[in-house]
């Protein structure tokens, strides 16, 4: 479809800026695997090093389209500075102005990679960007090009030996416990009271129950750290550590206490020892934290758990094998060493020898992409809550749309609880989430689909993904109207705004429904217009679909450049006059909502033979004027928004039901009523 | 005491069959066979025969054996003087002591207690006096009380004090633990073995101690001089002999003091102990050797799992025991 701009390897002589304060630089041209070039003072002296994020770890955006940033590390560590040099990506197009991504990337310049693996923006609250605002896929990506690559260049142009081990501190990747146990990368040992009393010379009358149940693993490896501890304990211990540093996990249930007491007056762990080698590394109070309860799915309620922070300067290794020693305690009398060791080894999985350099300058797309961890597993983690609240209105929006009947007959319910509905979308889904639905995700969907597709793309926002699994769901039951009219942030915010013009006296417009029905065919032309003007060059189609104000209104919260400010606000205004006004004639997201819709499978919404005919209350009440003066509700047009099946159940409103009332007054006694209601 | 001689325990040697073709020097075999490895530990000859092994296992595990005996030395031997023991020793006070030295303190102040004083981790003193006695002047009898008194009074177990991060000693008072160190030293190899998946091995670091019997079942038979051999399936046998270590001319000191005396211990000619650890056969028969006949009645009881032979001057065999006894027997004679 598209050929990726960067494939050309990118000019790293700009990296001479990100060190120009100190004088002339020279950059010599890229060598090693990684490739970097070194950068020169004008005496000689590196400076650091530069490289293309492409070159060395293969960065991807969000779309699955290279990301080319050109950064520069100093040998101690610190990025000298940083710039974006190409870059396709729709949710960056429409999410963020180029300048503000520009500031972003280049705030990444004095920012420390070695103070900790797997800072994500976030929760790195010590130093650099926190986030870009309404391009947070997008921003992690580029985050994690530049933190990776700079560690893979440093590492490679540290004087380490060849051949050395080096534990892979970088990989994130999110683990079960019973993965973490399968792999070796936690180790256990059960000691039963009987083998402890055997060691102790005691007698114990419950043999067969544990004395202690201990658990031990590394936990430097993002894998088994942040899965164990959780992403904000494992980056607060990550924070106090060196970069060569090690994170010991100990758990424990049982009888017996591995930490005991006595440490808290003497300041060092007397039960238990790390052993490696003939090394005996004591535990000392100033480098443990206590930790309430393991993060990993699966993981059993533990009595006491700790982290302890290893230096290297105490001789550790954490590329080699060690061992616990845990202190069974005073014996009760003459009884030997009382002690249990429990062996570790990190799994080699987590080891990356010097042999196996990664095949650098490997620049297709698809290989590089195979080469990162699953980043949307983190990304998921990372916005649970939002997740879970976003599946909870669901929930209830699914509620709402089966038992519609029982809804909307009661109709002051009805109208309270969509007006919260909306509220939600619009400040929870709209301001807070920034989870509002585009043309644009449309179009990255049809051009998956024609390049290859590949689910990770999608996951990566976890609001979006689970957005699009319940509109497809909801569309193919009732139309594309449950989105436009319960989920979409813009279309409330219209609403709502629109309810508070009629409450405040704002006449409204009533167009013609000959003009009105022709209008309609404006978005459709435009969503037509956007997805062929896409097989020719989709950033031009990005371009044209800022005719959605999504981005301005919701997304950016109308803080962008003017032009875009005052469109939306025409938008919105045209809005207080004729509700919905920009859903009715213009969105492009509705008008390709409406064309899969046509499949839909249920037709719930009920009328009365006589609507229509004799009366046009439901039709002048529709949000977006989808009944037709003969009665019909076109569904292409709906939004679902219910209000006519309010009005169905109304004695006050329907003026079927008004009549039928009327009929049946004079009769003395009530008689059963003879429904004849039809179904729509 | 001083690096024991290379010959100390000469009276006792190893001859379990299968470890024989091992030990013999035959080329390395791929399959599974017999393994010896020889070395030092804790200032003693050391042997560990491993019984039908893959030979990678077996040098994987004394690789392992290797480390931890050097790490263990650099807690609780004296023949290195930056280890955690001849630093307290030097200072009277050593903060932050490692678990193994805390721990075989422990031991040592229990053995203390449970001979009334008949082991004592604090005899050092004696012996560096006798030492210093006999390198003045050689050939000269035994140092008169005058001298011995001084050195004696530092002996006290009771002022040893483990704090919880401290170990503290009295006033001139210097431990050593080769009264038990090696049997520690046997024990944490031999239990680092066994969690290694090792069963079928022989740590003979001065005590000899067995996870389990040889592979074909067959016990380990550990000789001895002018007696049946034991046959040792589980557990450790430390044999204590004033003839181990001798100092003067004539043979008139050794190194097995009384710390009550302060004098080399005279009742007993050898005495052999077995228990579950090898830390406290060590430690037991150090004690036994120095007590009476009575004394031993007094102090069995006190420990369970003992069994103690012991050969007086007039070569007759005595024999006690403090059920139950398990993993050790007098092969029958022939």
């Amino acid at each position: 479809m598209l050929t990726a701009g960067a494939a050309q390897a990118a000019d790293l002589t700009i990296a001479s800026q990100f060190f120009s304060p100190t004088g002339p630089v020279t950059v010599e041209l890229p060598q090693g695997s990684p490739p970097s070039a070194i950068v020169r003072a004008s005496d000689g002296h590196i400076l650091g090093f530069a490289f293309s994020t492409l070159d060395v770890s293969g960065s991807v955006g969000y779309a699955g389209r290279p990301l080319d940033i050109v950064a520069a590390v100093t040998p101690e560590g610190i990025v000298a500075g940083a710039r974006i040099v190409a870059h396709e990506e729709p949710i960056l197009v429409i999410g963020i102005p180029r300048d503000a991504l520009a500031a972003y990337v280049a705030a990444f310049g004095g920012f420390d990679i070695r103070a900790g693996a797997g800072l994500k923006p976030a929760d790195d609250l010590a130093r650099g960007p926190h986030a870009v605002a309404g391009a947070t896929i997008t921003s992690t990506v580029i985050r994690d090009a530049i933190v990776r690559s700079s560690r893979a260049v440093l590492r490679s142009r540290d004087n380490a030996p060849d051949g050395t081990v080096r534990l892979d501190r970088e990989t994130l990747r999110r683990s079960s416990w019973q993965s973490l146990v399968a792999e070796g990368a936690v180790q256990h040992r059960l000691v039963l009271r009987a083998e402890a009393s055997k060691l102790l010379g005691t007698q114990d009358n419950e043999p067969d129950k544990p004395f202690i149940d201990l658990w031990l693993a590394l936990a430097t490896p993002p894998p088994i750290g942040e899965s164990l501890l959780g992403q904000r304990i494992y980056e607060s211990e990550l924070a106090k550590i060196g970069p060569d540093d090690d994170l010991v996990l100990i758990g424990a249930s049982g009888l017996y206490s591995f930490k005991g007491t006595e440490w808290r007056q003497s300041g060092s762990f007397e039960r238990f020892e790390i052993v490696q080698g003939s090394r005996t590394i004591r535990l000392k109070a100033a480098d443990y934290t206590p930790v309430e309860a393991l993060h990993a799915a699966g993981a059993p309620e533990l009595r006491e758990i700790a982290v302890f922070r290893i230096p290297r300067s105490s001789g550790f290794d954490s590329t080699k094998p060690f061992r616990l020693d845990v202190d069974l305690g005073t014996p009760a009398q003459a009884a030997g060493p009382a002690v249990v060791t429990l062996d570790y080894r990190i799994p080699d999985r987590y080891l990356i020898g010097a042999a196996e350099v990664q095949p650098s300058l490997d620049r297709a797309v698809a290989s590089a992409a195979s080469t990162q961890p699953p980043l949307w597993q983190e990304i998921w983690w990372a916005r649970r809550y939002e997740i879970a609240v976003l599946g909870a209105m669901l929930t209830v929006l699914a509620g709402i749309l089966v038992f519609q009947d029982t809804v909307t007959a009661h109709g002051v319910f009805y109208f309270r609880l969509r007006t919260f509905y909306m509220l939600l979308t619009l400040f929870f889904l709209g301001f807070f989430a920034n989870a509002q639905l585009s043309v644009v995700n449309v179009l990255t969907f049809v051009h998956a689909l024609l390049s290859g597709f590949r689910w990770e793309l999608f996951l990566l926002d976890p609001m979006v993904f689970t957005l699009w699994s319940f509109v497809a769901v909801s569309m193919l039951f009732w139309g594309r109207g449950v989105f436009c009219g319960w989920l979409c942030p813009f279309g409330t915010l219209q609403e709502l705004t629109n309810h508070l013009a009629q409450r405040l006296g704002i006449k409204q417009i009533e167009i013609p429904f000959g003009l009105h029905e022709r209008l309609w065919m404006i978005k459709y032309v435009v969503f037509v217009g956007i997805l062929a003007l896409s097989l020719r060059s989709i950033l031009l189609a990005f371009q044209l679909a800022e005719v959605e104000p999504f981005k301005t209104a919701i997304t950016m919260k109308f803080a962008r450049e003017w032009p875009f400010v005052l469109y939306a606000g025409l938008l919105v205004f045209a809005g207080l006059f004729i509700e919905r006004f920009y859903c009715r004639y213009l969105c492009p997201l509705g008008a390709a909502l409406a064309i899969p819709a046509r499949m839909r499978m249920f037709e719930w919404l009920k009328r009365y033979r006589e609507c229509g005919s004799e009366c046009q209350v439901c039709a002048r009440r529709c949000t977006v004027q989808a009944i037709h003066p003969l009665g019909q509700i076109n569904p292409n047009e709906c939004i679902y928004c219910l209000k006519c099946q309010a009005n169905y159940f109304d004695h006050e409103v329907c003026l079927h039901l008004k009549k039928r009332a009327q009929r049946r007054q004079p009769l003395p006694a009530a008689r059963p009523a003879n429904s004849n209601a039809p179904q729509a | 005491m001083p690096p024991d001689s290379p010959t100390r325990r000469r009276a006792i040697t190893i001859f379990a069959a299968a470890a024989a073709g091992a030990m013999a020097g035959g080329p390395a075999r791929s399959a599974r066979a017999d393994y010896a490895w020889r070395g030092v530990a804790m200032g003693a000859d050391a042997t560990i025969l491993f019984n039908g092994i893959e030979p990678e296992a077996a040098r994987a595990a004394i690789a392992m054996v290797e480390a931890e005996i050097d790490r263990l030395e650099g807690a609780l031997s004296l023949y290195r003087s930056d280890s955690e023991l001849c630093r307290l020793n030097r200072t009277g006070l050593l903060l932050e002591p490692s678990g193994d030295l805390r721990r075989a303190i422990h031991i040592a102040l229990n053995i203390s207690s449970i001979s009334d004083g008949s082991f004592d981790p604090t005899v050092q003193p004696l012996w560096e006096t006798y030492v210093d006695w006999f390198t003045a002047s050689p050939g000269a009898g035994l140092p008169p009380d005058s001298i011995i008194a001084p050195a004696r009074a530092a002996v006290d177990w009771r002022k040893i004090s483990l704090e919880p991060d401290a170990i503290r000693s009295g006033p001139d008072q210097r431990l050593t633990l080769n009264g038990l160190g090696q049997g520690y030293v046997t024990d944490r190899v031999a239990e680092l073995l066994a969690t290694q998946g090792l069963k079928y091995i022989l740590v003979d670091l001065g005590e000899q101690r067995a996870l389990a019997p040889r592979q074909n079942g067959e016990p380990w038979r550990v000789a001895r001089e002018g007696a049946a051999p034991f046959r040792l399936t589980h557990g450790a046998l430390a044999t204590s002999e004033g003839s181990g270590c001798v100092l003067g001319a004539g043979g008139a000191v050794h190194h097995l003091f009384d710390p009550r005396t302060g004098r080399s211990a005279a009742r007993w000619k050898r005495v052999t102990v077995h228990h579950r650890s090898a830390a406290i056969a060590d430690a037991l028969s150090t004690a036994l050797y120095i007590a009476s006949a009575d004394e031993i009645r007094a102090i069995l009881p006190r420990v369970t799992g003992v069994i103690a032979w012991a050969r007086d001057h007039d070569d007759r065999e005595w024999c006690w025991s403090s059920p139950p006894v398990d993993g050790v027997a007098l092969e029958e004679a022939s």
